[in-house]
């Protein structure tokens, strides 16, 4: 079922790149260009998804396909949501406030306790804050 | 109440103005750790530090020719608390079409110095002037090998400033940075190469290459006896340069205090010996020349680089 | 002889020593951070250097660099995650270890064969430092595209169980490395107008988002530390120092791959990553079990902690008898030889020969800094794996996203971690390995702008790849490679 599904979204990755590509210079006789190599990448991921897509069909068809693997949908794209909100928050509000507050949001979401994440997010992201901030001099907000 | 006002934001700006500066100074520099540019700003500003009595913190941020660390520093907050490192890139970024800033939008503090290209061949190469190389290169149009430091890279700009000057045709190659360059032209694998006299150091010091000229108006002092091709009839003056540059609208006071400090800085013995040790021509204009420098630069480039490139 | 004295002396200086240890612990805790590298933190120590004699300065510098890459096998091994490029091979059979509750093991082998990488790359350096520069001055392009094809032949044998898979999974990383401008006429390519892209994206942070946030994203989701093993062998750390024997079986793969690590990092801009993958794929021929690589193979695990180490004997080797970089730390390096009145470059040798002398002691005396604390801070830090679950995710999440914005400050950057951690867990979910998108990430360019470099210095004739007999080796060791890799798949 895996399969299935990943040569499908690689084959429509490889035409949009073919398509992006067309536009680049093709290069001079028969030294290449800047668009030989993006043709040649997205011309090779096609034939090989193509060929998995073959493979897993007739998988499929024969019922010996694997089932898709269960697990905890919920927990995993809450942890997500959490991240891309700390990545697109970046430079708005408070590094420590933000950090502490993603952090003990996994706590939370992964099943902690409440007073350990409390305390587990608080000292991550202490410490986090003053060997980055003040040793290596990356620049927070 | 009004006047009140007034008098008491008026001695609290001479207040917090008398204080300047009273917390760390980040220092934004566009190149990765290692490279002239990273070397220079962290010599300086480890000795600006002392004189400013605060802590200078450098960060390095890469990319597209430096044009990100300058855009980030252009947009900075113009308090005196943000500074950056500004190599020739500055003028030549908008003309490579990676940004749209040029020097007339930061407010320059000052240079520090330059680095000229300079044209070097093996050793056992029958060249031993640069005038024999481009007779050469006359006779064989297209096909003698240069090697320079990437596309669009001011090493590149100058094999092409050359190629102009000359009425020569080369064949250019371009390689990940200066360094990859000069190990092809020891190896064999090119013919010549235009990066700076700092880089082919080593190998012109262990006999195995040969400067034919430099590039710049003035000699090196790294290579005393290597001609200019401006000595010797042709017209390129192609040379790298870097400075120091603060967000636009920084407040004068501020300006002027930072402004004498890295002088002082740049004037110290230790970072003088520094700059020759690393082959770097010490070249120091105080911001109001050095913006007109850049600016003259920025309309060279501008001028030169869409025809040349083809952009 | 009176040269060499004066150079050892002045390495075992008291003084030299302190900062030497000063310089290993940094080293330590940057190189296990995941984000911070060995360049990193060679940088931010070399302003320091202003202040101290050549011996001080240098030893705290040279501690830094061998024990990062050192110790940027611990978190491959502890949580899939390289701590610096380097270590990406040692993730392989590292974490398979620890997932069979073999974690202090694995860090006992990465500690011992790190040590004599590192010595029998210093060894190369003093006994054939020559001959092995001029051999590096021969890779042109042609050489450097043929060696990348070398490189990328090890795909198949990273690619799990579907050949096919993998195959495309590569190709998925050759089109990320794409992004930017292109290395020879700068044109830009699916950069969308944005100039955070032009420079193209960054491979740390692809890869801590790879292995980092995808490894953890899948543990929550399986909801435990591993699937093959319960969460009671993992945090079993047993014991740490391997045994004479273990060591002694370990022996032959580790030879040949401190050759192969020298041999690359002799060789201008291929480092230590490249030397690490290529040595635990090509070790695997002369292994007792090489079935086992990749399912937490001891052989396999000493093969990259060897290869990334003897690395630097050979980017040293470079840097000194030609004065170029052998990578992006001796490059920092160079600088702080010239700093110090010393050009690095054949004439070195003659002129400051008391110097060299006293480089290479320092460079044996980091090895064996290394050798006395890292036993002692492998064993602590296996301590992290019996925290609870929740306290081991939250640390890995905010140290990925924190150490990859700290390498370029760039928000974007953070944004490149977090849709590499989601496609990273995507793919584990449906099984694609992800190893060879690394491979690629790394060789991609590499390939991609010497084959066209090469084809301008021939004019277009692809001939080149085929005269030239560095190249042509490289080509039918590639093949060679390729094709057993295949037929043991077949078997298997």
């Amino acid at each position: 079922m895996g399969d299935l599904v990943f040569s499908f979204v690689s084959i429509v990755y490889s035409i949009y790149l073919f398509v992006a590509s067309s536009k680049l210079p093709e290069g001079i006789a028969t030294i290449p260009g800047p668009g030989f190599f993006p043709r040649l990448v997205a011309s090779t991921i096609l034939a090989l998804s193509c060929l998995l897509l073959i493979f897993s069909l007739w998988k499929f068809f024969k019922k010996t396909t694997t089932p898709f693997p269960k697990g905890r949908w919920t927990q995993v794209s809450l942890v997500l949501i959490t991240i891309l909100l700390y990545v697109l928050l970046w430079g708005r509000g408070n590094f420590l406030l933000n950090t502490f507050l993603m952090l003990f949001s996994i706590h939370i979401v992964t099943g902690s306790k409440w007073y350990m994440g409390l305390i587990g997010s608080a000292i991550l992201s202490i410490s986090v804050f003053l060997l980055f901030g003040n040793v290596f001099h990356v620049l927070f907000f | 109440m009004r006047r009140l006002l007034v008098v008491l934001s008026l001695v609290l700006a001479t207040l917090l103005l008398a204080a300047y500066p009273d917390k760390p100074i980040t220092f934004i520099i566009q190149a990765a750790p290692g490279g002239a540019s990273d070397m220079v700003s962290r010599t300086i500003t480890a000795i600006a530090q002392e004189i400013l009595k605060v802590p200078i913190n450098c960060t390095n941020i890469t990319g597209a020719a430096g044009a990100i660390a300058m855009k980030r520093l252009q947009t900075s907050k113009p308090d005196g608390y943000t500074m950056g490192y500004v190599p020739v890139e500055l003028s030549m970024v908008k003309a490579l079409g990676y940004a749209d800033f040029g020097p007339e939008d930061f407010d320059l503090l000052m240079r520090i110095m330059v680095i000229p290209a300079a044209l070097t061949v093996r050793a056992d190469s029958p060249w031993k002037t640069a005038q024999q190389f481009i007779e050469y290169v006359k006779t064989r149009p297209g096909t003698v090998t240069v090697g320079n430091s990437g596309p669009g890279s001011i090493w590149h700009i100058a094999a092409l400033s050359l190629e102009k000057a000359a009425g020569i045709k080369l064949v250019h190659v371009p390689f990940d940075g200066a360094a990859p360059a000069v190990a092809a032209l020891l190896g064999g694998h090119i013919t010549a190469v235009t990066v700076s006299p700092t880089e082919v150091k080593a190998g012109v010091e262990s006999g195995q290459l040969r400067i034919l000229a430099v590039m710049s108006d003035e000699r090196t002092p790294l290579f005393p006896d290597v001609p200019t091709m401006k000595e010797l009839g042709y017209d390129v003056s192609i040379a790298a340069w870097g400075g120091l540059a603060l967000p636009k609208g920084v407040d004068p006071e501020v300006y002027k205090t930072l402004a004498d400090a890295f002088k002082k800085a740049y004037d110290s013995e230790t970072f003088q010996k520094f700059l020759l040790d690393r082959g770097m021509t010490p070249a120091y204009l105080d911001g109001q020349k050095f913006k007109e420098f850049a600016i003259a630069q920025y309309n060279m480039f501008m001028e030169f680089i869409p025809k040349a490139l083809g952009k | 002889m009176q040269q060499f004295m004066q150079g050892f002396l002045q390495a075992i200086d008291p003084r030299a020593i302190l900062y030497l240890l000063v310089g290993t612990f940094s080293g330590l805790i940057i190189g296990t951070l995941p984000g911070l590298t060995a360049t990193m933190a060679v940088a931010i120590l070399t302003p320091l250097t202003f202040w101290l004699s050549p011996n001080e300065g240098l030893a705290m510098l040279i501690g830094v660099w061998n024990s990062a890459i050192f110790s940027g096998g611990i978190s491959a091994i502890l949580i899939n995650t390289p701590g610096t490029p380097a270590s990406i091979a040692s993730t392989f059979d590292g974490f398979a270890l620890t997932k069979k509750g073999m974690a202090g093991l694995a860090l006992g082998i990465n500690v011992v064969f790190s040590f004599i990488g590192g010595i029998l790359g210093v060894v190369a350096l003093i006994l054939v430092g020559f001959p092995l520069a001029r051999f590096a001055l021969s890779f042109g392009p042609a050489e450097y595209f043929t060696l990348a094809i070398f490189g990328l032949s090890t795909m198949v044998a990273v690619s799990g169980k579907s050949i096919l898979k993998g195959m495309i999974s590569g190709f998925i990383g050759f089109s990320i490395a794409l992004v930017g401008l292109d290395p020879i006429f700068g044109s830009e390519r699916f950069t969308f107008g944005r100039m955070e892209l032009l420079s193209g994206i960054s491979f740390v942070p692809v890869m801590i988002g790879l292995f980092g946030i995808g490894e953890v994203l899948s543990q929550i989701f399986t909801k435990s530390r591993t699937t093959s093993a319960d969460a009671q062998t993992v945090t079993q750390i047993k014991r740490v120092i391997p045994t004479f024997k273990e060591v002694k079986d370990l022996t032959p793969v580790a030879l040949l791959s401190s050759l192969i690590g020298v041999v690359i990092g002799v060789i201008p801009g291929a480092g230590a990553d490249i030397a690490g993958l290529v040595a635990w794929d090509q070790s695997r021929r002369i292994a007792k079990r090489p079935e086992e690589y990749g399912k937490g193979s001891l052989e396999g695990l000493a093969a990259s902690t060897t290869a990334n180490n003897a690395c630097l004997g050979g980017a040293l080797t470079t840097m000194m008898a030609l004065g170029l970089p052998g990578d992006a730390v001796t490059a920092i390096l160079i600088g702080a030889f010239i700093i110090y009145g010393v050009q690095p470059g054949p004439i070195m040798f003659r002129d400051h020969a008391s110097f060299v002398y006293m480089v290479i002691t320092l460079m044996m005396l980091a090895n064996v800094a290394f050798l006395a604390v890292g036993f002692f801070f492998s064993k602590v830090l296996t301590k992290f794996l019996s925290l609870p679950q929740s306290f081991i995710w939250s640390t890995i999440i905010i140290l990925s996203l924190v150490g990859s914005y700290a390498i370029n400050n760039s928000a974007f950057d953070l944004m490149i971690v977090f849709l590499s951690g989601v496609l990273g867990f995507i793919f584990r979910l449906l099984d694609v390995p992800l190893g060879p998108i690394v491979l690629a990430l790394i060789l991609g360019p590499m390939a991609e702008a010497n084959m066209r470099r090469a084809l301008i210095l021939s004019g277009g004739s692809f001939t080149t790849f085929f005269t030239r007999p560095i190249s042509l080796i490289l080509l039918i060791l590639s093949a060679a490679s390729l094709l057993t890799s295949v037929i043991r798949k077949r078997k298997s």
